[in-house]
């Protein structure tokens, strides 16, 4: 009896109990990072990236490579369907896991059907902030760039448990005291934030209005550009307020880059006021140079199509 | 999935039409009848995420009316699984486990002389699934809720008072992480 036990236990531990080998953390992980020439930082940006099979996340990772960028920032659900630790391994790092020294990553929904996203946190080592908290800041040539942990609410498809991991998005919230105070200590010209749910989006999850809170904070502090990803879709839209207006003299210019390998793109619901560009059958990544005074977009298509947007403009005085 | 929930139609098929072929009965309980069943098994589900499921061992309870319907109660505990991953500055570490509470409605019939018990049922339930990470020495847990229900199905032999047999069952998860589940369970119990 004893041994059948013992032998039952033995088949349990090793059905149920599984362990891999992480790539070493590199050493520049750390946070800040340093472009090659301050005044112009070349930025890549994209979340929705991996899944295998099926994803086209190889396409999207020639296009990395090919611009060559100072730092990549990935927008969040990097890998499908699960954020599993085999995803990570398997399917993302032969992709895009040849620019991981190099990115900075925040943590979408689909990383939360892990248990608190801790594949994630895992691979991206200090890339992604603190473990289990989804946030940090750092400067890149003359921007300050904050990342944000957006999965707050039970409309965005992630854990009703999961806010409490790291505060939610509320006024009050740890992560909205950490957003003033690191925006006071970093009063930059040029200021970027970026995280996984649009607050704004005509595409079919809709907008995250539990980010309002903390984009009114961006907005209060003179922030300029937001990433977001989430939605499978580009989208550009003209600077906004925190209760979607268009705001020209203090909103902020969000860009929506769900385009990074994961197929199919989504449909438009319905046209968000102050969208200005939309694009629903082209997957790409974003390429931001980050300038003194300004920035310059491009989305930059992959698998040859000819959809493209590029424009550039001035961070506020 | 439907693998699964197509051999358990066949199978609640093929009873009741051996038992109509045969002209059994169904000797209905003259009382109501409680009984208690220990179980363990083994449940999966459709999905690449890490296991909630796995080994389970479980207990039920409940009673059988003269109609003859059957309603019980129950909770199983489900192992899960663990994962690791470790580079030389990094430690990671996670487990997954769940509690299954549920409740289902039956209806009994038997077959090779009342020896033989096939119980169809409907399961209603919910996972309670326990989450726990630990990175670089900080630690996260929580708890999430997911409603399940499907179809289940017992064959439960009998001996005298004490049965044993085999419950097997297929559940739909309908929440952000829509897999369903299939559980076969061994059945070990008592009906007075």
């Amino acid at each position: 009896m004893t041994r059948f036990v013992a032998l039952l236990a033995a088949v349990c531990v090793s059905a149920c109990s599984r362990s891999r080998e992480l790539p070493p953390c590199d050493a520049s992980l750390a946070l800040p990072v340093a472009p090659k020439d301050p005044a112009a930082a070349v930025i890549v940006a994209a979340g929705d990236i991996a899944e295998c099979p099926g994803g086209r996340q190889e396409e999207t990772a020639a296009l990395v490579e090919q611009i060559g960028p100072d730092a990549v920032f990935t927008l969040g659900d990097t890998t499908y369907p699960d954020g599993a630790l085999d995803e990570f391994l398997d399917c993302y790092h032969p992709s895009w896991g040849k620019f991981r020294p190099i990115t900075r990553a925040v943590v979408g929904n689909h990383e939360y059907h892990a248990p608190r996203a801790g594949p994630f946190f895992a691979y991206f080592c200090g890339g992604a902030g603190a473990p289990f908290e989804g946030r940090a800041s750092f400067d890149i040539g003359a921007w300050h760039v904050v990342m944000l942990n957006s999965n707050c609410g039970g409309d965005l498809d992630v854990p009703s448990s999961v806010p409490d991991d790291f505060g939610g998005c509320g006024p009050d919230s740890p992560q909205a005291r950490w957003l003033k105070e690191d925006l006071a200590a970093h009063p930059s010209r040029c200021t970027l934030a970026m995280w996984h749910h649009p607050r704004f989006t005509s595409g079919e999850h809709g907008s995250a209005d539990s980010m309002r809170d903390l984009w009114k904070i961006l907005q209060d502090a003179g922030a300029d550009v937001v990433l977001a990803g989430h939605a499978h879709l580009y989208e550009r839209f003209a600077p906004m307020n925190a209760d979607g207006q268009v705001d020209v003299v203090r909103g902020m210019r969000g860009f929506v880059v769900g385009t990074g390998g994961k197929v199919p793109l989504h449909a438009i619901d319905q046209v968000h006021a102050g969208s200005e560009v939309r694009n629903t059958d082209t997957l790409g990544v974003l390429r931001l140079e980050l300038r003194s005074e300004g920035y310059a977009w491009r989305f930059v298509p992959a698998g040859g199509s000819s959809f493209t947007d590029e424009g550039e403009a001035p961070c506020h005085d | 999935m439907p693998r699964l929930t197509c051999a358990l139609l066949v199978s609640l098929v093929t009873t009741l039409i051996t038992q109509t072929v045969r002209g059994e009965t169904v000797p209905a309980p003259s009382r109501l009848r409680w009984s208690m069943d220990g179980r363990l098994g083994y449940a999966t589900s459709w999905t690449t995420g890490q296991s909630y499921l796995g080994p389970a061992t479980g207990l039920v309870g409940g009673w059988t009316f003269g109609v003859p319907v059957h309603v019980e109660l129950g909770a199983a505990y489900h192992v899960g699984s663990i994962e690791s991953a470790t580079n030389d500055t990094l430690v990671y570490w996670s487990r997954r486990r769940s509690v299954f509470v549920h409740a289902a409605a039956g209806y009994n019939r038997t077959i090779l002389a009342g020896r033989l018990l096939v119980r169809p049922r409907l399961i209603l339930g919910s996972f309670f699934i326990v989450d726990e990470a630990e990175l670089g020495g900080a630690i996260r847990e929580g708890i999430e809720a997911r409603f399940a229900f499907g179809p289940g199905v017992d064959f439960l032999y009998r001996f005298g008072a004490l049965h044993a047999g085999l419950d097997a069952r297929a559940l739909f998860v309908p929440s952000h992480v829509a897999a369903p589940v299939g559980g076969l369970f061994g059945v070990f119990g008592i009906e007075r």
